[in-house]
This record gives structure tokens, C-alpha cells and sequence, in this order.
């Protein structure tokens, strides 16, 4: 599996503690990837300043700001706007994730998700650019 | 081309090779076709074309190579993977990965796991066309990695060595990498579930009272939504961890309740009902769920240790079971002598209770001196007897407790109770609070091995009472935990007197720096990062515990296998402490094999080294398992006997010459040849109140003897 970048630094944006967990899992028990995580679309801005990460996986449905807004406000910070976003959702219709691509998103991870695959599923969406 | 290409072939001389590798691909919904010889596979071929071929390297007549030189030239492309009892050199590996085309090659015995897992990279199982909803249970719990979590350790293992093989190539210790990384995630994954379950009837809780509220207040579109966000939050999670039947429910009602239309009243009722029925019946199916993960947990309790019967058959069976109960101790039993040796064999148990009416070998005791040749460790024994028995034959006979005359559930369950504290004595303790048990299993099951006792505690709260019964040399500690959290816990532990010297090592998730700092602060020793490897609790458990301890591995002299001399000397302090404090009797022995400087050069070399070597193991052999027995110079050896006198001590000595006498041992000189043990005793407090005098003494007496003779 080749992919354009090399990803050293993911941030995971999920306001579901047991998705936060089993996501990491699986990416930073099957790749050497470091997985930062945020439980809101408002901790993701703050960490992603911070960390700069090569790729953010965002949860769309998220209490207060969700997670298309969440990536609105990513594109509006000059430092952050080239970041790859792919959304996660439970919800994946055909129409939405036009939308979602639309806006700027890689791809869509539907949930529910198989752990053991998340890396590969995301190098897949990747790799399609 | 013939027909459709959907099954596997396999070709294998060797049923019981054929039939696992069938067993485990038919397991993965892969099709399967078992032939016993080239000849058969080209038959079988020809009828219908494979989609992969497992070829076995050597068979009759045609191999394997052959086969598959064949089978290319007749421009067959499908896959092969070879399975090799060897590995082969690079140039015959390139040969076959290169002009061959063999897509991989297997080296023999298979690890299942990896054998499945290589398999499926080259053709997808039939399953995976619909990973969710494969192959799963009643619940919709879909079972991912189809091996107990024994297996799964035991796959570990034989990839751990296969890396340390110095002729793997490096493609196959890239690739066996990759797999044990992948293991060791679903393991992780398999815990998280665990603890996810325990989340899951709050969250099917939490779902039913939003519609419900929903459902009261049709028209109450907040509510609505409210319900629709707890489905749709219920099917991701749920689903993600595996129940993907409870995933499902979640989704339908979430489905429905997108059509049910807050201004209007037409067909309303139908869509209510259809949710309602979803939420009841995916009620049930969370309540199986988590009755099995009860049950499952309840099972998994560590028993304090295992124990083998061998009494007549049907007598006091009840007693047994009740007091095994009683004593959390797990039980075999056994009808003969015979049958116990043969299971001893197989597994060994921590502990055994021997009836002396089934005793039947030859000799005094002689069964429970085969059962510790068996488990090559000084395991405890409780001897059941209606006829009167000396003391020095209990001791000597290696028995911590007798029963004598009628067995009951109360005496049989404090003798293994006593069992397990003397098989517990001077091991090295390590107390595990976490709340999850199958880390605690984990622990245990990676420590007790290398002779570590393992306790595992669930409550943090209870803490102290277990410190003040358990003792632990070292505490492994989760950080996140129901009541307490590991940090306070540790904080708590620092600041009494009695336990702030005990080394902590915490169990974290956190493996940032933050994690870490505060692991610190807390008065940590160590830290380890869940998901927590085989090897690395080990060492580093290892290495804190010689820090307090003296090294378990230098404890043991090579020759004798008994304590060396600096060993004994620290072990029998807290025994002696312990009979002064009870004012208690303690017997010290020196046993001294007679004219050992001289054996070498009467009869050849190494003659006096394999004296030691057959003292040392008849020393093991016999006595109790809280005796302690030590090699104090070259040809003299120490015993203490708590709790016992001098007189006992006398007669035990004179056992030990019973089976001395019947050793022989070669000499140079043609005759196989004998030696004489001399022995001497010293009582506390009489003799000497600490090990060095109870030693002085009993050296003195051993002269005076032998200046006497």
C-alpha cells in the first residue's frame, strides 16, 4: 500500500469516549502512527494547532459544534487548512457524502467500523486522493 | 479453464496435518478439498480448477516442488503456498518465491493465527464479503479471532522464537512482525470489549427511556431528536465493538424514528409499535449479552491454586468439591497412585492430597516423591490416613498437614488453605489491582510460571486488608479503576509506614508524558503502556523484584538445585522470627556426605559433584514444602524444620539413610560405589537463636562426631 504522504501524527475527534478508544487501538496498534485525541470539534482546534497533524478524523454527529462546522472553521485557520480531514459516521448517505466531499473532506469511514481495518480503510481513502 | 475457482486445495501426506488446515479454513468459510498426494491434487484439479493450493514440500512419490513445477508449466496461475518442515536456503527461497511463483512459504509446525491471517491476504475468505454480519452468534456478537486467548498466547510464543531463528529471512520476520502486532491489537481490542460490555445495558438503558420519553411527547420534536442522537450514538459504538446485532436495533429504531412525523397523526401508531418492538427485543438481547460476560467473568476468578486428589474412588467426593469451594482452590481428582503420576504428567497441579491407602508404590511415600519428580517443584502435600503415622515420616514424606481419620469439607479445606501458604512461602508476591480480569489472568499467567505468586485484586478499596494478608514484594496497578484511581491509590500506599517500600509499577493507557509524570508524582516505581507485552511484564517485573529480592535464578545452586548458602541464610530469617514469635519449636540439620574431598579421586572425576546432585534432588524430594533446604559448603547441606524438634529431626535422619542406602553411584573403577551421610542437629532457641549459631552448632557436633568415629 503506497500513499502521497507519510502520516506520523493523527488527531481523532469523537465525543464517544468507547469510539475514541478502539479507534486508537486499532491505528496505533497496527501502524506506527501517534493518535491524538478530542472528545469536541472545539478541543480539535486547539490540539490541532498544537499538533499539527498530517490527517484529522472527525465525527460528524458531535454535540455543540459537529463535525462539518468543525471542519468549516479548520479551513478558516491558514496553518490548518491543507490538513486531510476524513469524517466517521454512523450515517453515510449517498447525497451526504457529497456534501462531505464537497466541503473539502477526503472520504467517509461509516460507522460502525471494524477496528482491525481502520488503518487499511483509511490508506484506501487516502490513496485515492 | 474449467469450472469455477471458489475452494482450496490442500495436499498433505499427513492426516493430521490435512485436517487441521482443513478445520481452519473451513472455520473462515473457505472452501476446502483435502488430497493425500500430487497424483490426487492433479486428479482433482482437472475436474475443477483451485483458487489456492497448500502443498505440503516432501510427499511420495511426486513432491511437493515437483507438483508445483507441474502445475506452472501448464500455465496454471492460481496461488500456492508451500508448507516446510525446514526452512530452505535463499537460494532455493528465491527460487520458488521467483520462477515458481509460490506466494508464500510456511515453515512447519503452522501457528493456526498466522496461518489464517497469511492465507487471507492472498484470497479474502467468503466471510469477509460481509464482515459485520458473519458468523455470528444468538446475541449478534461477532466472535473475531476464532482462538481462546490460551492460543493466542501460545501463537505469541512460537513467532516470538521463530524471530529469534537466525536463518529467517528477513521478508518473513518482516511479515511475522507485522502479524504478532496485529495479535497483540486484537487482544487489546478483545479487552476493550470486555470493559465495553460492562457499559452496554446503560447504554441500551439510556436509549429506551429516550424513546420512551419520545413516545409520550409525539409532538415534542426536541425529544425526538434526542432519541434519534442516542440510537444513532447506540449503533455506531455498539456495532464498532463487535455486537452488531444490538448495532442493528439501534439502527432500526434510529431508522424509524426519522419517519415519524411530529405534525402529523396518520400511521403513527404503526412506526411506534415497530420501535417498541425493536427496543424490546434488543432489550433481550443485551441482557444475554451481559449474563454471559457475568458468567464468563464469574468463571475466570483465579483460584488461590490447583490441587490433586488422589483418593479411592467415590470417597468423601463431596467433601472435596465443598472445600475446593471453601478454599477457592482448583480440583482434579484421581482413583490410583498410577493415574496420578500419568496426570501429573500432563499438567501440573500446585498442590496434591494423597490418601496413603491408595499408596501402593513400593517404598514410604514413594508416590508423593514421583508426583514432585513429575512437577520438578517442592509442591505441598496433605496425607490422608486412618492408621497412626509418626511425625518424622509426615515430615519426611514432604505432607504440610495430615488428616488422620475422617476427611470433612472443614479439614479438607483448611488443608489446602495451608497448602496454598506453604507453596506461597518464599516465592516472590506480586499483588494486581485491576479491575479488568482478564489482565489479571494475563499476569498470572505470564508470572506464575517463572515461579511468581500472583494475587489479583478487583476493589482498590480493600487494598490494605490484602497488603497486611498477602504481603506483596511488588504491586502492579492500574490507573483507571471504579472508586479509587491508581494514583490515589498509590499515594496512599507511600504514605504508610509499612507498605511505602513496596516498589509500584502502574498499568497505563497514558503513555504520553503527562501519563507518566503523574505515575511519578504518585510515588510510582515504573510504568507500563497497555496493552501490556508478555516479555516486557516480565523483565521489568523481574527486575524490580531483585531490587527487594534476591534474584529468584541465583537463589538455586546449579548442582544440587537447593538453596545456596546466602539464600537459605536470608530465607530462614523470617522463619526463625516467626517461631520465636510463636514460641515455637525450629530443628536445624546439617547433613554432610562422608569423605567428599576424596570421592574424585577414588572414583573419577565429577564422582563428588554427582553425589551433590542426587542429595540435592533427594532433599527436594522429600520433606515439606515449607522446609528449607541449602548447600552450605561443598559436601554439606543444611535443613530447617519449623515448628519441630530435634527429635523428630533425629528419626527424619534416619528415613533420609533408608533411601540414601539405596543409592549407587558409577565409579572408574568398574563397581558402582556408596557413600555414608553424616548428620548433626541444632534446636532453637536452645542452640542458637539466629542462623549463623543454629549453623555453628550443628558444624560443632558434626566434628565432634567424626573426630569420635
Amino acid at each position: 500500500m503506497t500513499t502521497a504522504m507519510e502520516i506520523k501524527q493523527v488527531l481523532l475527534v469523537d465525543d464517544d469516549s468507547n469510539i475514541r478508544i478502539l479507534a486508537q487501538m486499532g491505528l496505533e496498534g497496527l501502524t506506527d502512527w501517534k493518535v491524538e485525541l478530542a472528545s469536541s470539534g472545539a478541543e480539535a482546534l486547539s490540539k490541532a494547532t498544537e499538533t499539527k497533524p498530517d490527517l484529522i478524523i472527525l465525527d460528524v454527529m458531535m454535540p455543540g459544534m459537529d463535525g462539518p462546522t468543525t471542519l468549516g472553521e479548520l479551513r478558516k485557520v491558514e496553518t490548518l487548512n491543507d490538513i486531510p480531514v476524513i469524517f466517521m459516521t454512523a450515517k453515510a448517505q449517498t447525497h451526504e457524502v457529497e456534501l462531505y466531499q464537497k466541503m473539502g473532506a477526503k472520504g467517509i469511514i461509516t460507522k460502525p467500523f471494524d477496528p482491525m481495518s481502520l488503518p487499511d480503510d483509511i490508506q484506501g481513502i487516502l490513496s485515492k486522493g | 479453464m474449467t469450472e469455477q475457482d471458489t475452494y482450496i486445495l490442500v495436499i498433505d501426506d499427513d492426516k493430521n496435518f490435512r485436517d487441521l488446515v482443513g478445520d481452519l479454513l473451513k472455520s473462515r468459510g473457505y472452501e476446502v478439498v483435502l488430497t493425500r498426494s500430487a497424483k490426487e491434487a492433479t486428479a482433482t484439479m482437472e475436474a475443477k480448477r483451485p483458487a489456492l493450493a497448500v502443498v505440503d514440500y516432501r510427499l511420495p512419490e511426486t513432491d511437493g516442488m515437483s507438483w508445483i513445477s507441474t502445475v506452472r508449466e501448464q500455465n496454471h496461475n492460481f496461488p500456492i503456498v508451500l508448507c516446510t518442515g525446514n526452512w530452505c536456503d535463499q537460494k532455493t527461497f528465491n527460487w520458488l518465491r521467483n520462477i515458481l511463483r509460490v506466494s508464500l512459504v510456511i515453515q512447519k509446525p503452522i501457528v493456526p493465527e498466522l496461518f489464517l491471517h497469511s492465507l487471507e491476504n492472498i484470497i479474502p475468505p467468503p466471510a469477509k464479503k460481509s464482515p459485520a454480519r458473519a458468523s455470528e452468534d444468538a446475541t449478534g456478537f461477532k466472535p473475531q479471532p476464532i482462538l481462546d486467548a490460551a492460543q493466542v498466547e501460545e501463537s505469541l510464543e512460537q513467532i516470538e522464537k521463530m524471530l529469534t531463528d537466525e536463518d529467517i529471512f528477513p521478508e518473513e520476520a518482516e511479515r511475522l512482525k507485522k502479524l504478532k502486532r496485529r495479535i497483540e491489537t486484537q487482544n487489546a481490542i478483545k479487552k476493550a470489549r470486555e470493559s465495553f460490555v460492562k457499559e452496554l445495558p446503560e447504554s441500551w438503558k439510556v436509549l429506551t427511556s429516550a424513546v420512551q420519553k419520545a413516545r409520550e411527547n409525539p409532538r415534542n420534536l426536541l425529544l425526538l431528536q434526542d432519541a434519534m442522537a442516542v440510537a444513532h450514538k447506540v449503533k455506531g459504538t455498539a456495532g464498532s465493538y463487535g455486537f452488531t446485532k444490538v448495532g442493528q436495533f439501534a439502527e432500526r429504531i434510529e431508522d424509524f424514528l426519522i419517519t415519524v412525523d411530529p405534525h402529523s397523526d396518520t400511521h403513527q401508531e404503526v412506526v411506534w409499535a415497530e420501535i417498541i418492538r425493536c427496543v424490546t427485543e434488543g432489550t433481550q438481547v443485551v441482557e444475554e449479552i451481559s449474563k454471559a460476560e457475568s458468567t464468563s467473568a464469574e468463571s475466570r476468578k483465579l483460584p488461590a491454586m490447583s490441587c490433586l486428589a488422589v483418593v479411592p474412588e467415590g470417597e468423601y467426593p463431596t467433601e472435596l468439591k465443598g472445600a475446593a469451594a471453601d478454599a477457592n482452590c482448583e480440583l482434579d481428582l484421581v482413583g490410583s497412585s498410577v493415574g496420578a503420576i500419568v496426570k501429573f504428567g500432563k499438567t501440573t497441579f500446585d498442590s496434591a492430597i494423597i490418601d496413603l491407602s491408595l499408596d501402593m508404590t513400593s517404598g514410604r511415600f514413594q508416590l508423593a516423591r514421583e508426583l514432585r519428580q513429575a512437577a520438578r517443584k517442592i509442591i505441598p502435600f496433605c496425607f490422608v490416613s486412618s492408621n497412626e503415622i509418626s511425625q518424622a515420616d509426615i515430615v519426611y514424606g514432604g505432607a504440610s498437614v495430615l488428616i488422620s481419620g475422617d476427611a470433612t469439607r472443614g479439614n479438607l479445606s483448611e488443608a489446602m488453605q495451608i497448602m496454598t501458604i506453604a507453596g506461597q512461602m518464599r516465592k516472590p508476591r506480586v499483588l494486581c489491582v485491576d479491575d479488568d480480569p482478564l489482565l489479571s489472568s494475563f499476569v498470572e499467567s505470564v508470572l506464575s510460571p517463572a515461579g511468581i505468586t500472583v494475587r489479583s485484586l478487583n476493589e482498590p478499596i480493600v487494598i490494605l486488608d490484602v497488603m497486611h494478608e498477602f504481603q506483596p514484594d511488588l504491586i502492579l496497578l492500574d490507573v483507571i479503576m471504579p472508586g479509587l484511581t491508581g494514583y490515589e491509590v498509590c499515594r496512599l500506599l507511600k504514605s504508610h509506614e509499612d507498605w511505602k517500600h513496596v516498589p509500584v509499577i502502574f498499568l497505563t493507557s497514558k503513555s504520553d508524558s503527562e501519563g507518566k509524570r503523574a505515575a511519578f508524582t504518585a510515588g510510582g516505581t515504573d510504568f507500563l503502556s497497555k496493552p501490556v507485552l508478555m516479555d516486557e511484564l516480565l523483565s521489568r517485573v523481574k527486575a524490580h523484584l531483585s531490587k527487594t529480592l534476591s534474584e529468584v535464578s541465583t537463589r538455586i545452586d546449579p548442582q544440587s538445585k537447593v538453596l545456596t548458602a546466602g539464600a537459605l541464610a536470608a530465607e530462614s530469617e523470617p522463619l526463625i522470627n516467626i517461631c520465636s514469635q510463636q514460641s515455637q519449636s525450629l530443628a536445624a540439620g546439617v547433613i554432610s556426605i562422608v569423605d567428599y574431598d576424596q570421592l574424585d579421586t577414588l572414583h573419577g572425576a565429577f564422582s563428588a559433584e554427582h553425589t551433590v546432585g542426587k542429595l540435592g534432588k533427594l532433599l527436594n524430594e522429600r520433606l515439606r514444602a515449607e522446609d528449607l533446604r541449602g548447600r552450605i559448603a561443598e559436601g554439606e547441606f543444611m535443613i530447617i524444620l519449623p515448628g519441630e524438634t530435634i527429635e523428630v529431626l533425629g528419626n527424619i535422619f534416619e528415613l533420609f539413610k533408608d533411601d540414601w542406602n539405596k543409592m549407587w553411584f558409577p565409579s572408574v573403577r568398574g563397581r558402582e560405589f556408596q557413600t555414608d551421610l553424616a548428620f548433626s542437629t541444632a534446636e532453637f532457641p536452645l542452640e542458637g537463636d539466629n542462623f549463623e549459631k543454629l549453623k555453628d552448632y550443628a558444624l560443632r557436633g558434626l566434628k565432634q562426631r567424626s573426630a569420635m568415629s
